[in-house]
């Protein structure tokens, strides 16, 4: 037993020496970008509070052909015009394995846009390494005419409120939560125990067909002396 | 370390998943019924140790643990290692699904090859100092490893400018190095006080943590009453 409790001690000074530092993570790098008017403007985080400086960033149509890269700059944020009114995939790319995207739908785009000629892509597949082979930026053919229902000035104004929002609401679903910790270790501790438990069955029932087999076959020179035991029984 | 989906070629990505599995199958073979809770028990630790991060300029790298993984659990640390990335990329978004197998190879690989390397050392270590040393080693060379196979994998992937990208992974894990070191050291050397058993080869006759059967076995004391 003080076997047992030495080891789940290591797990719980292990857990609370992390969960001291649950709200710093270097694990992720996330996203977030909102329109006004043409203009898509965003920021990429890290997961451990500051921002990548100077990484690429590339605009991809739903179907992977690239509409144009940027890169954010000292702070973290990038701006670029959209090119057509078509959904975009934001890419960010901040090295070491780490990648993140966002996605404009099209209808925050302003309707007098152009929109894409052939929504499916030339590419396949949303790549977001930079190294694939070449593939030509997507066209953009004049809209037929389709008139803007809602005044410019309205739809900034109501952008310039709502893109706050969005904000937070990202945040609060990329925050890093507590009970997703404790669940992760939930999870490994009840595995492991499924898995003992099912061993610990099968190890039972070799054992008691062993002794089944020892009964009926009597081992030389071992009568009148105590069975076999086993250290393990009655451990947990 | 974690890498994120979308980052492999679709090659890697079959490559890598496909080697990680026979790694976690290898590794399930030589789990048997006292070692259950061990593996459950590390893998916590591992889940919960790369949480601990260390600010590196504008990184954040985090502890890895991968070097007590693999002297305390040999080949088991690929299913150890695979549970805890599968929580960590579901649970909390470390890292991608599909790019599971590339990170538990770059994870298990290294703790596999320090079991090789430094087990027998820290076995058979003749005082706390001597096991204080071979677990610090062995600790730094887990995490060194590790930062090459993550290299290696990106630099496969072809994608541009991780030369550079190399170089400042390598140099933002030294401090998980010194870390490590410190702390692998520090565990190996309690559990060769405390439980030494926990460090010993196993019983003759029981297959060892590296998948054949054992020859040499503490006489009259087996390794089972581990929990």
């Amino acid at each position: 037993m003080r076997k047992a409790r030495l080891d789940w001690c290591v797990v719980l000074v292990a857990t609370a020496a992390a969960l001291s530092c649950v709200t710093a993570h270097g694990h992720k790098v996330g996203c977030f970008a909102a329109c006004e008017g043409r203009t898509v403007s965003g920021y990429a985080w890290l997961g451990g509070g500051g921002r990548p400086k100077n990484v690429p960033v590339r605009v991809l149509s739903t179907g992977g052909s690239v509409f144009l890269e940027t890169r954010t700059n000292d702070a973290g944020e990038f701006t670029f015009e959209a090119p057509c009114r078509a959904e975009l995939v934001i890419v960010i790319d901040a090295g070491a394995g780490h990648a993140a995207r966002f996605v404009v739908p099209a209808k925050d785009l302003p309707a007098d846009l152009p929109t894409q000629k052939d929504p499916a892509g030339a590419g396949s597949g949303v790549a977001l390494n930079a190294s694939e082979p070449e593939v030509p930026p997507v066209d953009c053919e004049e809209n037929p005419a389709d008139e803007a229902t809602v005044t410019d000035d309205v739809a900034r104004v109501v952008a310039q409120q709502i893109i706050p929002l969005r904000r937070e609401i990202q945040a609060l679903s990329d925050r890093q939560r507590l009970q997703d910790v404790l669940g992760g270790i939930g999870y490994l501790v009840g595995i492991a125990g499924l898995a003992f438990y099912f061993l610990g069955v099968r190890r039972l029932d070799e054992r008691s067909a062993g002794e089944a087999g020892k009964r009926t076959q009597p081992v030389p020179g071992r009568e009148g002396t105590a069975p076999l035991s086993d250290s393990a029984d009655g451990e947990v | 370390m974690h890498i994120s989906d979308g980052i492999l070629s679709r090659e890697l990505l079959i490559g890598t998943n496909l080697l990680a599995g026979l790694g976690v199958v290898r590794g399930l073979a030589v789990t048997d019924y006292e070692r259950v809770p061990r593996v459950g028990v590390l893998a916590a630790v591992f889940f919960v140790a790369s949480f601990i991060h260390i600010n590196v300029g504008p990184v954040s790298v985090h502890l890895l643990m991968n070097g007590l993984l693999g002297i305390l659990l040999g080949w088991a640390a690929f299913p150890a290692l695979a549970a805890a990335f599968l929580l960590q990329a579901i649970l909390l978004q470390y890292g991608g699904v599909t790019a599971l197998g590339a990170n538990v190879l770059c994870g298990a690989l290294p703790a596999v090859l320090c079991y090789y390397l430094f087990g027998g050392g820290c076995r058979r270590a003749v005082s706390a100092r001597a096991a204080f040393t071979w677990g610090s080693v062995c600790g730094v060379v887990s995490v060194l490893l590790t930062c090459v196979g993550l290299v290696v994998v990106l630099l496969l992937s072809h994608s541009e400018n991780y030369r550079v990208v190399a170089k400042a992974v390598v140099v933002a894990h030294i401090p998980v190095c010194v870390v490590e070191g410190f702390v692998v050291g520090s565990c190996v050397a309690f559990l060769r006080q405390v439980r030494p058993e926990l460090l010993l080869p196993p019983v003759e006759g029981r297959k060892s943590l590296g998948g054949e059967d054992a020859t040499e076995g503490e006489s009259g004391r087996d390794a089972e009453g581990m929990s």
